[in-house]
């Protein structure tokens, strides 16, 4: 087997198979024979005034999710070339089949605007996009890091903590004002840290650290790539739907939590400091979309 | 194709798979050969560390080099913070040995069939390259090799970066490697006594006793992995003592922090070349 279809075994093993990506497929069949209405399941949560809490729907949203970041790494490595042009027809049956389905691409397109998914659409439909690259062992080593960097927040149990808690979610009477007052206070953070009885806060609390840890690493691979402007942009497209909601949901709220465990340094903090305001600027960076524009350029969207 | 500094590097050619889970520690990754040549690199942090961000770059560039290009890469990741470095090594030292007596069913537990490896496949030779309390980690663990006669043990070479072997003072250390946390003031959290903090306090029991049993080891003439074939220390490093640590060699002194000596950029290769080096 040549590296190139190795690589896209891989990537089917890690994202497909070892995902929820397959049930949603069973869904997506439960749909075509009326048994599962897809609209309301995967409607916009932020329309939904109640927003959405049943266990089964919060499952069945993250197995599609859990698809559509499949078609997203697969779009990433056709763009870098690191899979074989010629996708299997299995491979492109299955994506037609999704991405044409009215219910998800409503969901891609318009609730989340997620871009990749779009791509590998338009790819699997003949209009693949091409984009300037570097050489091959550079690429291959790039996404083995972005895979890496990913790999620090996937199907971790902190920071799917603290995501639902930026995303408004409760744990009882436990939400993101405790998580910031929390942080403010040196006492309760080391406890947090410490404690081999995770509270759902303090588990918010590791998460936010090991998010702002991938916030950074990320961060510094968009850096070097930044020869390769398509390339940057898809890497950052990949976790775009986090890093938009960051910037038009929550506005400063990630900034604040960096700035609340630093109000109170005292002496160590002129070195704090400067680490304060390099966390922060990684923030704006990854918040402020501009690593967005050069994907959505090339495929003017 | 050859740099003008005379070094290898691979443009064309992908020599490793895409990164794999390792089911051992916690957070592990595998960089596997595409064409093994029966080495392997097992990168160990330390305090507050992770088997990916500790490392930063060094994936990368390890993928690029012809030095590298059939060695296997793994990151190896632990509990740093909550667990002791007792367990650690228990655990370090059990991966070690499913790894070196079982390596192609090590392997081939993290890929799917078409990419399986060889049952016959061996390793020759392994590197740990391991920084801060990961050495202290690391070097219990090979003590407990020693301990059972570990038939692997011999095929072990030790590369240190930072070692907290002599111990580290406590409020810089914290400072050093908590991350964000970092931010918040220190001794309020050094309060809630996170277990190796304690082991690690300059002549606790667990240093004294690592250094005993490596002395010891050592002194059986069957026990040469257990000293370090290369360290570096961070020239400003006001983390941890910078004695030196049995018959460890006189180190290699690198213009970076703590944090950063073990992190090569683009600009900084000095870790890399050391590592490589060392090979």
């Amino acid at each position: 087997m040549n590296i190139l279809r190795q690589n896209l075994y891989q990537l089917e093993g890690q994202f497909f198979c070892a995902t929820g990506a397959r049930s949603a497929l069973d869904h997506l069949e439960q749909a075509r024979r009326g048994h599962l209405d897809l609209d309301t399941l995967l409607r916009n949560h932020v329309d939904d005034g109640k927003g959405i809490t049943d266990e089964l729907e919060v499952t069945q949203r993250d197995e599609f999710d859990d698809l559509l970041h499949y078609f997203a790494v697969l779009e990433i490595a056709c763009l870098l070339g690191v899979v074989p042009r010629n996708l299997p027809q299995e491979i492109v049956s299955r994506a037609r089949a999704v991405l044409k389905n009215r219910a998800v691409r409503r969901y891609y397109r318009t609730h989340y605007k997620l871009l990749l998914p779009e791509l590998f659409r338009r790819r699997v439909s003949g209009s693949g996009l091409r984009i300037t690259r570097p050489k091959a062992a550079v690429t291959s080593a790039s996404l083995a890091a972005f895979l890496d960097i990913a790999a620090l927040v996937e199907q971790n149990e902190d920071v799917e903590t603290f995501l639902w808690m930026l995303d408004d979610g409760w744990y009882g009477d436990v939400g993101l004002a405790d998580l910031v007052d929390h942080l403010r206070d040196a006492r309760k953070l080391g406890r947090s840290l410490v404690t081999k009885r995770p509270t759902p806060l303090d588990r918010a609390v590791r998460g936010f650290g090991r998010y702002i840890t991938f916030c950074c690493t990320l961060d510094a691979l968009l850096q070097r790539v930044e020869r390769w402007p398509e390339l940057q942009s898809a890497f950052w497209h990949y976790h775009a739907y986090w890093f938009e909601f960051l910037r038009t949901k929550t506005g400063s709220a990630l900034d604040q939590m960096v700035a609340a465990l630093s109000t109170s340094s005292g002496e160590e903090g002129s070195g704090a400091l400067a680490h304060v305001a390099q966390v922060r600027g990684v923030i704006f960076r990854l918040t402020d979309g501009h690593y967005g524009a050069a994907l959505r350029a090339a495929a003017r969207v | 194709m050859t740099r003008r500094d005379g070094a290898s590097v691979l443009w064309l050619v992908q020599t490793h798979l895409m990164p794999t889970k390792l089911p051992w520690g916690e957070g592990s990754r595998a960089h596997w050969a595409t064409k093994p040549n029966g080495s392997a690199l097992v990168f160990v942090h330390g305090f507050s560390g992770s088997a990916v961000d500790t490392w930063l770059q060094f994936p990368e560039f390890l993928r690029q080099r012809s030095e590298t290009s059939g060695s296997d890469l793994l990151f190896y990741g632990y509990d740093s913070l909550r667990t002791q470095v007792r367990p650690n090594a228990v655990k370090l030292v059990a991966f070690l040995g499913e790894l070196l007596a079982q390596p192609a069913r090590t392997m081939n537990s993290t890929v799917d069939p078409p990419l399986y490896r060889d049952a016959a496949f061996q390793y020759d030779r392994v590197t740990i390259v391991a920084h801060s309390l990961g050495a202290v980690v690391a070097r219990r663990a090979l003590l407990d090799a020693h301990k059972s006669a570990a038939l692997w043990a011999p095929k072990v070479t030790l590369i240190l970066f930072a070692p907290a072997h002599m111990g580290a003072h406590l409020i810089p250390f914290l400072g050093a490697v908590l991350g964000v946390f970092r931010f918040a003031p220190i001794e309020a959290i050094a309060k809630w006594q996170f277990p190796t903090l304690a082991e690690l306090t300059p002549g606790s029991p667990t240093l004294a006793g690592l250094e005993k049993d490596t002395a010891k080891a050592l002194a059986t003439g069957r026990a040469s992995y257990l000293r370090a074939k290369a360290v570096a220390i961070a020239e400003n490093d006001n983390v941890v003592v910078l004695n030196d640590f049995c018959d460890d060699p006189v180190p290699v002194v690198m213009p970076r922090s703590h944090v950063a000596l073990c992190k090569p950029t683009e600009t900084f290769t000095m870790p890399l070349d050391f590592v490589l080096g060392c090979l």
